[in-house]
């Protein structure tokens, strides 16, 4: 019998990489820099489309800044490559993510921050169930081993990447089958990325419809802010409120898995008792959401001006801007490809199931039940 | 010099993050944020 594991849990080098992966502050300036050069690109590139368009008279629909953003991202890393003195810059993504988060919190007040939680814990809950049993079902039946199967589920149902390296540890999965389902959560963001919005705009969604379905069925929590955005503002910040909800959930996601392998001693087990448990539960939970419901709380009070708080929501568009820019920047098409097609087959039917299911569910909780409309 | 760093390098992102913005946002609950363009 082997000890509790409800220490961190250090990510391999071929999954999911840290947002600092260096120690000297210097390395990190080129790619940074490079992240504001693509993400300002990204922002012009839709003023002058757009001005463009209208000076030809063509009539072509307006490509967000988020889309600009990523593409040329995308275009950069997946033709000339990023040079290695970029990368320790472009990885610092996940923490422009997480700022841009927190001072988002300026833009809710609690009320509204309970209410639209309360009722995505539900959706969310609603959702993993149908969602995550069907993914298992699929994998099994593609022939995936069960520890891969188990992280698809983790990743289609919870949040991506920063889940399944949270579950990796505690269920002893293989390196491989870490990758593996790693790059297919990835190919699948990238895809819900491009086929949400359009979706979204064909079905007549309205804009809480949508940051709702988007916060439910978009995995990675950066393609998530990325789809909700690209439908708009109110939108991505719907879809943000939501994924957060999902991703103080980990804990518990993790913690259910883990003892299903433990008890079949496949996994370390968890030590006995609801200390140990609590433990295994804050270890990963995402720290940063409490820094949004902190802010959210100062909102409430009343401490911010209006000027002020319209300065916080510009501090959290551009956060969110160097975030889409790392997104591209990041993602190696070449490096998803590899990954074979039977994963990643088990993921796009993941991504239907889950964005079939929660439309479903928004629709049913909006249109029929007008749960909190008013949001 | 390294033991700093170790202490900075053993900070995970979430905190970080946290702090940062929760400079941002203590300065604008002074009012001295300057103003942020979009």
């Amino acid at each position: 019998m082997t000890t509790a594991r409800v220490g961190p849990i250090e990510p391999d080098a071929t999954a999911d990489e840290p947002a600092f992966t260096s120690r000297r502050p210097l390395d990190y300036v080129p790619g940074i820099l490079l992240l504001i050069a693509v993400g300002v690109l990204g922002k012009y590139a839709q003023i002058w489309w757009n001005a463009l368009a209208k000076h030809e008279h063509w009539r072509v629909p307006d490509i967000e800044y988020v889309l600009w953003a990523i593409v040329i991202g995308l275009l950069i890393t997946n033709t000339i490559g990023l040079h290695r003195i970029f990368r320790p810059g472009a990885l610092t993504y996940e923490f422009w993510l997480k700022v841009g988060i927190v001072v988002l919190g300026a833009r809710f007040v609690l009320g509204d921050v309970a209410k639209l939680g309360g009722l995505s814990l539900i959706q969310i809950l609603l959702d993993m169930a149908i969602a995550g049993t069907v993914i298992i079902l699929v994998a099994r039946a593609f022939g995936l081993s069960g520890k891969l199967g188990s992280l698809l589920a983790i990743g289609t149902s919870i949040c991506g990447v920063s889940a399944i390296v949270a579950a990796k540890g505690a269920i002893r999965a293989r390196n491989s089958d870490v990758g593996y389902a790693i790059a297919a959560i990835l190919a699948l963001g990238a895809v819900a990325l491009f086929v949400l919005p359009p979706l979204g705009h064909t079905i007549g969604l309205t804009d809480r419809e949508f940051g709702l379905w988007a916060g439910l069925a978009v995995d990675n929590t950066a393609e998530t802010t990325a789809t909700g955005y690209l439908y708009s503002d109110h939108a991505g910040k719907i879809a943000v409120l939501v994924k957060s909800t999902r991703n103080a959930l980990i804990g518990f996601v993790v913690l259910g898995f883990a003892l299903y392998w433990a008890a079949r001693g496949h996994a370390d087990k968890i030590a006995p008792g609801a200390k140990a448990k609590a433990a295994f539960i804050w270890d990963k939970f995402p720290k940063f959401v409490l820094g949004f419901l902190a802010v959210s709380a100062i909102a409430t009070a009343g401490w911010l001006s209006k000027g002020q708080t319209a300065n916080l929501a510009n501090v959290s568009k551009w956060a969110f801007l160097l975030t889409f820019a790392g997104v591209g920047l990041n993602t190696d098409i070449r490096q998803i490809a590899r990954t074979g097609w039977r994963p990643l087959l088990v993921a796009v039917i993941g991504l239907v199931v889950v964005a079939s299911v929660s439309l479903g569910i928004v629709l049913l909780t909006s249109r029929v039940f007008h749960w909190g409309v008013g949001v | 010099m390294s033991d700093w760093g170790e202490r900075i390098g053993s900070v995970s992102v979430d905190w970080w993050a946290t702090a940062v913005a929760g400079v941002i946002v203590a300065l604008a609950v002074a009012g001295v944020l300057p103003k942020i363009p979009w």
